[in-house]
């Protein structure tokens, strides 16, 4: 008796030795070996069952559930938007003469062709320019309250941010942003730091005690701090050098997340998060996590944190678009 | 007598002309595309990485790297084939991210579990099947819980079809000792994940 090779009994019966030299040999073993033998019953028999129950979890019905359709949707719609306003994005080489009718199930656009019909040129620009417009109201409204936070902390140096935010661009975001945020605030309690650190899980402690450096650092040493550990990040985004900005330590954020610099994606990013986990976000680092950029997010009353800090880690795609956080770890601030 | 209206619906558009739409330009093109799969694709990814949120997340990578990628898409396989090949990686990056993250464990594999009666068969081969390691379970959801063949699914995982036929294979066999179906469950059945050379191919 030989003993059993429990693969390659299972591949013989799944069928993926057909046709090989090891098929006749197995075949020769479950025939000549008593262990063999015995194996070979018990799987074939175990198999059946197996398959009538594969069977009956295939058959059980699995819809996506409402609320991921419909942020499924959201995302479809924001990225599509996004595409709009973006030159050269997938489906932006709009070819009216070319382009087929739409009239699937389901669709609900307005201007789609109906029966016989051939659909209309792309969209007429004033009508993408009022849709477009419609969205940056929304984003506006919830800038404005932001930016109403912001003025606040203006006279409350504990909170006064150490990155700027003037990328943002205010025919974009809506006046009221940049006009009543000061430069480098963000929202309420929300501070923001650049502490060059590449974090690991479980190793958020520094962070959560405030020991970052966020706090006494000052523009210099943030600078140096970030520049020892990534010679590459000089060729971050410089929000320094546009109109408005403050000192900034843009050469210790990971170039890659250069876009959440802007105060608009980085309110996205941490909306997304929120809506996600709930709670409130007080502190941002803009460092690396397991080696890759990560922009480091603590929150207070998180929901699955039962009263602890939470950190939650995101990559450069994070709030973009509207509700995705491009996660990469949650867990205890510890 | 049925009245003939000379204002029938044309047909829906199938998958191939959704995704032409949409990159020429029809800004619903792709949602519709969606749409129409995406309970298909839910499934794949929930029951690839079983949790609701990691599944979520997963889809939405998938959606939102098809929605960009769609100007590469070559018409070589099925636009649905294409879409759930994008989903099955994204679930297998985000399967292999998570295997780092302290926070979220698999579980354990637990040799004892056997089916009990007062529980529900599907709840049960669920947690059984997420005690698999990730490529045999990913093969499995793809051939046996979405009827995909062999060679389609050996085309949305870029493995050879010998390679599906043996992780279809093993997880069956781990199956097997998890649902307590075996009489005398071997101890040292593998768990190993990759197919031996010799089937590679074949």
């Amino acid at each position: 008796m030989t003993r059993v090779d429990h693969d390659l009994l299972a591949d013989f019966v799944g069928g993926a030795l057909d046709g090989t030299p090891q098929a006749d040999e197995v075949r020769r073993l479950v025939t000549d070996d008593a262990s063999w033998a015995e194996a070979y019953t018990d799987l074939v028999a175990a198999d059946s069952a197996v398959s009538a129950a594969l069977g009956e979890y295939a058959a059980s019905p699995e819809p996506m559930p409402a609320d991921i359709a419909a942020r499924i949707e959201a995302m479809l719609r924001s990225t599509a938007v996004g595409a709009d306003a973006a030159a050269g994005g997938p489906g932006r080489r709009a070819d009216a003469e070319t382009r087929p009718a739409h009239a699937g199930p389901g669709g609900s656009r307005p201007e789609a062709a109906g029966p016989g019909r051939t659909r209309p040129p792309r969209t007429p620009l004033p009508a993408r320019m009022a849709r477009r417009r419609k969205i940056l109201a929304g984003l506006s409204a919830v800038a404005a309250v932001i930016a109403v936070g912001a003025g606040l902390i203006t006279f409350v140096p504990l909170f006064t941010t150490k990155l700027g935010d003037s990328r943002t661009s205010a025919a974009d975001s809506g006046a009221a942003q940049t006009a009543a945020a000061p430069p480098g605030a963000g929202p309420v309690g929300l501070r923001q730091i650049a502490s060059g650190r590449d974090y690991q899980a479980g190793q958020f402690g520094a962070l959560a005690s405030g020991d970052s450096g966020a706090r006494t650092f000052g523009s210099t040493d943030v600078q140096r701090e970030g520049a020892k550990s990534r010679p590459s990040a000089a060729s971050a985004p410089s929000p320094e050098a546009e109109p408005g900005g403050v000192g900034i330590q843009q050469a210790a954020v990971p170039p890659e997340l250069g876009r959440l610099v802007a105060s608009e994606a980085r309110q996205a990013c941490v909306e997304s998060i929120r809506s996600r986990h709930g709670g409130m976000a007080t502190v941002v680092d803009y460092a690396r996590f397991a080696g890759m950029p990560a922009l480091v997010v603590l929150l207070n009353g998180a929901a699955a944190s039962g009263g602890r800090q939470w950190v939650v880690v995101v990559g450069p795609s994070c709030g973009s678009p509207a509700g995705f956080t491009d996660e990469r770890y949650n867990g205890p601030a510890t | 007598v049925h009245a003939v209206s000379g204002d029938a619906a044309p047909p829906a558009p199938d998958d191939a002309a959704l995704l032409r739409a949409h990159r020429n330009g029809d800004p619903d093109a792709f949602a519709e595309l969606v749409r129409r799969h995406r309970d298909r694709l839910w499934a794949v990814a929930l029951r690839t990485l079983g949790d609701r949120e990691e599944a979520a997340d997963a889809l939405q990578d998938a959606l939102l790297s098809a929605y960009r990628a769609a100007e590469r898409f070559r018409g070589d396989s099925a636009v649905t084939t294409w879409l759930h090949r994008i989903v099955v990686n994204a679930c297998l990056d985000r399967m292999r991210r998570r295997q780092a993250r302290p926070t979220v464990p698999l579980p354990e594999v637990d040799t004892s579990v056997a089916p009990a009666p007062d529980r529900d068969t599907v709840l049960v081969v669920r947690d059984a099947l997420a005690q698999l390691p990730l490529d045999q379970r990913a093969a499995l959801v793809l051939v046996e819980l979405q009827g995909y063949s062999v060679a389609d699914a050996a085309e949305a995982l870029h493995i050879a079809e010998g390679t599906v036929k043996s992780r279809c294979a093993r997880g069956r066999a781990r199956l097997a000792v998890l649902l307590g179906f075996l009489r005398n469950p071997p101890e040292d059945l593998s768990v190993r994940s990759e197919t031996s050379a010799r089937t590679e191919g074949a």
